[in-house]
């Protein structure tokens, strides 16, 4: 089979599977899981198919965490306008909608993510704005609530946190996850709380990493 | 328990490797380069150590620039973050020992585990001379009780493991096996049936390229890479010469006898 892709959307039809993310089963998903081709791709197989690395097929750690939690406390989101930060397939952002938020946006710098969290808020009954192109320094000045579930991995990561705590400052709730990967000083910032996270790091998928949830410090 | 492992950038051991005609030194141009599989089996029996135990595991190599690769297969395996000694020396095992030493007085492990050896130098040093540098206990040629790797083999007791501060290590002998108990901080060399090292699949190979990956220098480290061994020549192994059909029994007889000389 070629590797060649057509279009965005039969590209996610193709090579994903409807799926569910473990602390999320709530939720439905375009994953790739072990039984997909993709499972054991390299990064020239990712070449020959002409994709950039498919963040948006993965339920992260980051993700699962925050869209746990807002399931949790629909409060946080409901009837308010939330902004879902390098949203991938957009879990956080559906579990937003889910709760009850009034409208919600996903924004990924990667033209595909946004059709995959689009086809994924299909699967779940629920609409999603989509914005592209890097908003990091935005005012973000329509927004209520800002969601950053993997935002946080690479040399980056200092000035979104600083960008995300400006806009906690400016009187938005951001909620952001990590997941101790040590690219972000925690200190400065509130927990709210703690999941046990299955990763996909281990051959039977039982390797759990805890990851938190946090918000900036008032 | 945090857990230093080395992965060293081979020649690929599937490839003939081709000598320079003067024999002074192996033609890497055109090579294709893997991670030692004895280090592999490292990463692997690190991984399945902190995940029993928790904690960190630390991928060491040293090498030239395109070495990082080898260490991001590890980290793609499942281990946290990396270290890269960058340099485009040839090394020595005792340049390396010593390296090594350093970054174990930065780093603090409890254990490190490194391959029995490399298969491209088939040295068979850096582990023994480390623990020699350190003053620790060490196990080599770690093995594992039985042969066959299946669910059931898994659940057995792993060749490695941990238990009251000590670390247990059947180790693989002439005509069998042996266990000690090492004192930790210990080092251990993995023998190749200690485990079956795990696919990487793409969400951990994404999952490496964001992991942390330190770049130092032997300069930083105060380490000289001069070696102390110096390699004198490569030579082919020799070529096969044509063999010979004979009529009869005697004949072959004969001609063993009296031309090869192999039988009286």
């Amino acid at each position: 089979m070629s590797w060649v892709s057509t279009s965005p959307l039969q590209l996610i039809e193709r090579e994903t599977v409807v799926s569910r993310a473990p602390l999320c089963p709530e939720i439905q998903l375009h994953l790739v899981t072990h039984t997909c081709r993709l499972w054991r791709a390299t990064d020239r197989d990712l070449e020959a198919l002409e994709l950039a690395d498919p963040f948006w097929a993965f339920a992260w750690a980051g993700g699962q965490a925050i869209a746990r939690y807002l399931l949790d406390h629909p409060e946080e989101v409901r009837g308010r306008k939330v902004f879902d930060f390098a949203a991938g397939g957009g879990i956080q952002g559906i579990a937003a909608a889910l709760a009850g938020a009034s409208c919600v946006a996903a924004n990924d710098l990667d033209p595909i993510a946004l059709h995959a969290a689009s086809m994924n808020a299909d699967l779940n009954g629920v609409h999603l704005d989509l914005a592209g192109g890097d908003l990091v320094g935005d005012p973000l000045a329509e927004f209520e609530v800002v969601l950053a579930g993997d935002a946080f991995y690479g040399s980056e990561a200092p000035a979104v946190l600083k960008w995300l705590c400006r806009l906690a400052k400016a009187g938005k709730r951001v909620l952001l996850a990590d997941a101790g990967r040590g690219f972000i000083e925690t200190e400065g910032l509130l927990g709210l709380a703690q999941f046990e996270t299955p990763t996909d790091e281990d051959s039977d998928g039982t390797r759990l990493r805890p990851t938190w949830v946090y918000t900036p410090n008032p | 328990m945090k857990i230093l492992v080395t992965m060293k950038r081979v020649t690929d051991y599937e490839r003939k490797v081709k000598i320079a005609p003067d024999g002074s030194h192996l033609i890497t141009e055109g090579m294709n380069f893997v991670a030692n599989p004895f280090d592999e089996i490292a990463v692997e029996e690190a991984l399945r150590l902190t995940k029993a135990h928790g904690g960190e595991v630390v991928v060491f190599s040293a090498g030239p620039k395109d070495a990082a690769q080898q260490i991001r297969q590890g980290l793609a395996m499942g281990a946290d973050r990396g270290i890269h000694l960058l340099t485009d020396k040839e090394l020595d095992s005792d340049a390396v020992a010593r390296l090594l030493a350093k970054v174990v007085d930065q780093e603090k492990p409890d254990l490190v585990i490194l391959g029995k050896q490399a298969t491209d130098d088939d040295a068979n040093q850096a582990g023994q001379l480390l623990a020699g540098y350190l003053g620790w206990a060490q196990g080599t040629f770690a093995s594992k009780h039985e042969g066959l790797e299946g669910p059931e083999e898994k659940a057995q007791k792993p060749g490695l493991a941990i238990e009251g501060g000590k670390v247990h290590v059947v180790r693989e002998v002439d005509g069998g096996l042996e266990t000690i108990a090492l004192d930790m901080p210990a080092v251990v060399t993995t023998d190749l049936r200690l485990n079956h090292p795990r696919f990487t699949t793409l969400p951990n190979i994404m999952k490496a390229k964001k992991k942390k990956l330190d770049e130092v220098t032997a300069e930083s480290l105060g380490v000289d890479l001069s070696p102390k061994v110096k390699m004198l020549r490569f030579s082919e192994p020799p070529a096969r010469t044509a063999g010979q059909i004979v009529d009869s029994v005697d004949t072959l007889i004969h001609k063993l006898k009296n031309e090869r000389k192999v039988i009286a």
